[in-house]
């Protein structure tokens, strides 16, 4: 993987075409956590075209992966601002088994967390999207969304703090 | 500051050394703070583990899409270092041989001074340009004479140089402007060594001579040359040949010596044998004097006897009858002058565009290119 962006990433000469192949997946994943996965196409096919698009603006300070997340991020805020949407909640899969082998995570009540996830801001969903699931570290997420590296972690810590209060209750808050 | 909020930064491993340590030690201290932990923990677990997997598709269609688009703009980038480098080549090329031997415009004239034919305004400057170079030619012997031995030097006349003239000279009477020239060397103590004169069809007629005048008459030779008529072209050169002949009397006194050796050798001979080998010898020495003394003398006499080639054509005879032509030829040989004329600037502009290419093309490439970059 890491020889594959070296390679793509040579002397700031993108093959957009090797970069899809890449890091299509990705991107799709991202956009379907975001929009939901029935627009998850469109958003990528925008992504890399758009990558294609300003590829002569890639400065090669940041990973490619982290700057085709920063594009496929507003080409879901673009999708959201012009459907005028209501974000899509996270749709967590409830039928499969758990992949992480924590005992405790499994029980978590699935529902629960994707409704929490729901009611979550964007700027919430965001990073936890970005922090849990693509496992980008806080200073990755602040180049994708062009935000400081502190910005990133109060909103971490606020967005886990209502998903603690609403999955655990309030109780443990007062304490 | 608040524990609290640092917590899911210290579970995520985001904190910096310092602040890590402090939370680590207020967990030790509190388990409310341990169970949040925790709870945060298992938070994120739930997260990752449910995340959806939903199956990537549209990866085709992407791919096509980034096929069709178009990407000049990659084709683009080496173009302008392409342009600029193969005009530096060609300006290098261009400016590269000028630089190195400027010498060589002395060879480049040389067609130039051919163009003096037809070019009258021109011969001028060819004369101007000839003066010149005889000057070089007159200082040249007195430096050489300077290099040589005191001694040696002296039994040279000081400096001998075969001094060459080419004049071209437009005359009004060509035949007596011919006499006259040929009774002009033998006035000066000189001769005609040939002659020649031609005439072809359309070409005015001209007469060559070919004079030898004494070195001392030189120029006054010329100078009446000239005044036959207009001078077209003229061309002066000389040989210093002072060295020459120096080197050449020096093997001379050399083999004279020699020569007399093998003369007093060949009166003590007694043997057959020896006296036959002697005179082979002295033969040998002999013939090789003559050789060197006869070079000398024509090396000598053609200093002494400057040559002058003149050539005189005849004048075109002036009041021949000019045919007049109607109003309308005139129009119409104003007008075909106009568009030849209008053509030839055109061309002209044309062929400095071209040459300049090497100038302005990188610097439009560039500029489109810049442009094309910024939008």
């Amino acid at each position: 993987m890491q020889a594959t962006q070296d390679s793509i990433r040579i002397g700031h000469k993108l093959d957009m075409e090797q970069l899809a192949r890449a890091h299509y997946e990705r991107i799709y994943r991202f956009c379907a956590s975001r929009i939901g996965a029935e627009n998850a196409a469109d958003a990528a096919q925008e992504t890399f075209v758009t990558a294609h698009r300003v590829k002569a603006k890639y400065r090669g300070d940041a990973s490619v992966l982290t700057w085709l997340l920063g594009i496929a991020h507003n080409e879901c805020r673009r999708w959201l601002r012009s459907r005028k949407a209501v974000p899509v909640p996270l749709e967590l899969s409830t039928e499969s088994e758990p992949r992480v082998a924590s005992p405790e995570a499994a029980l978590v009540d699935r529902r629960a967390l994707s409704d929490a996830l729901a009611r979550l801001s964007e700027e919430h969903r965001e990073v936890v999207i970005l922090h849990e699931i693509e496992g980008l570290r806080y200073e990755e997420i602040a180049g994708v969304l062009g935000v400081p590296v502190g910005t990133v972690k109060s909103r971490l810590h606020h967005a886990f703090g209502h998903l603690r209060k609403a999955m655990f209750g309030g109780e443990e808050d007062a304490k | 500051m608040n524990t609290r909020e640092d917590l899911k930064a210290y579970l995520d491993d985001e904190l910096e050394t310092v602040r890590r340590e402090e939370v680590r030690q207020a967990l030790e201290r509190d388990p409310a703070l341990r169970e949040e932990l925790e709870s945060l923990r298992l938070l994120g677990e739930a997260i990752a583990a449910a995340a959806p997997m939903p199956l990537a598709s549209g990866l085709e269609d992407t791919l096509r899409r980034l096929e069709s688009l178009p990407g000049p703009r990659r084709r683009l980038r080496w173009l302008p270092l392409a342009t600029a480098g193969g005009a530096l080549l060609v300006l290098g090329m261009l400016i590269g041989p000028l630089v190195q031997d400027g010498g060589r415009q002395e060879g480049v004239s040389e067609p130039a001074a051919s163009m003096a034919y037809a070019v009258p305004e021109m011969a001028d400057e060819m004369t101007t340009r000839s003066a010149a170079g005889q000057m070089e030619l007159k200082a040249a012997p007195m430096a050489a004479g300077a290099a040589l031995p005191a001694s040696d030097a002296a039994n040279v006349s000081s400096g001998l140089v075969i001094r060459t003239s080419n004049l071209q000279v437009e005359v009004a009477d060509l035949a007596a402007a011919r006499s006259e020239a040929s009774s002009l060397a033998q006035a000066m103590g000189g001769f005609v060594e040939s002659s020649r004169s031609e005439q072809y069809a359309g070409a005015r007629p001209s007469a060559g001579l070919v004079l030898r005048v004494p070195e001392s008459a030189f120029t006054a030779a010329l100078e009446r040359l000239r005044s036959l008529g207009e001078v077209q072209f003229e061309q002066i050169g000389g040989q210093d040949v002072t060295e020459q002949v120096v080197d050449m009397e020096a093997r001379l006194k050399v083999l004279r010596a020699e020569e007399d050796q093998y003369v007093t050798l060949l009166g003590k001979a007694t043997k057959i044998g020896e006296v036959l080998q002697i005179r082979e010898r002295l033969t040998m020495v002999r013939q090789e004097i003559e050789s060197i003394d006869a070079q000398r003398k024509s090396l000598r006499q053609r200093a002494a006897m400057s040559t002058i080639d003149v050539t005189l054509h005849q004048k075109a005879k002036v009041g021949e009858p000019k045919p007049v032509g109607s109003w309308y030829e005139k129009v119409w040989a104003s007008a075909v002058n106009g568009l030849l004329a209008l053509g030839r600037g055109l061309g002209a502009a044309l062929i400095v565009i071209f040459v300049f290419a090497p100038i302005w093309l990188p610097v439009a490439l560039l500029t489109f290119w810049l442009v094309r970059r910024r939008r």
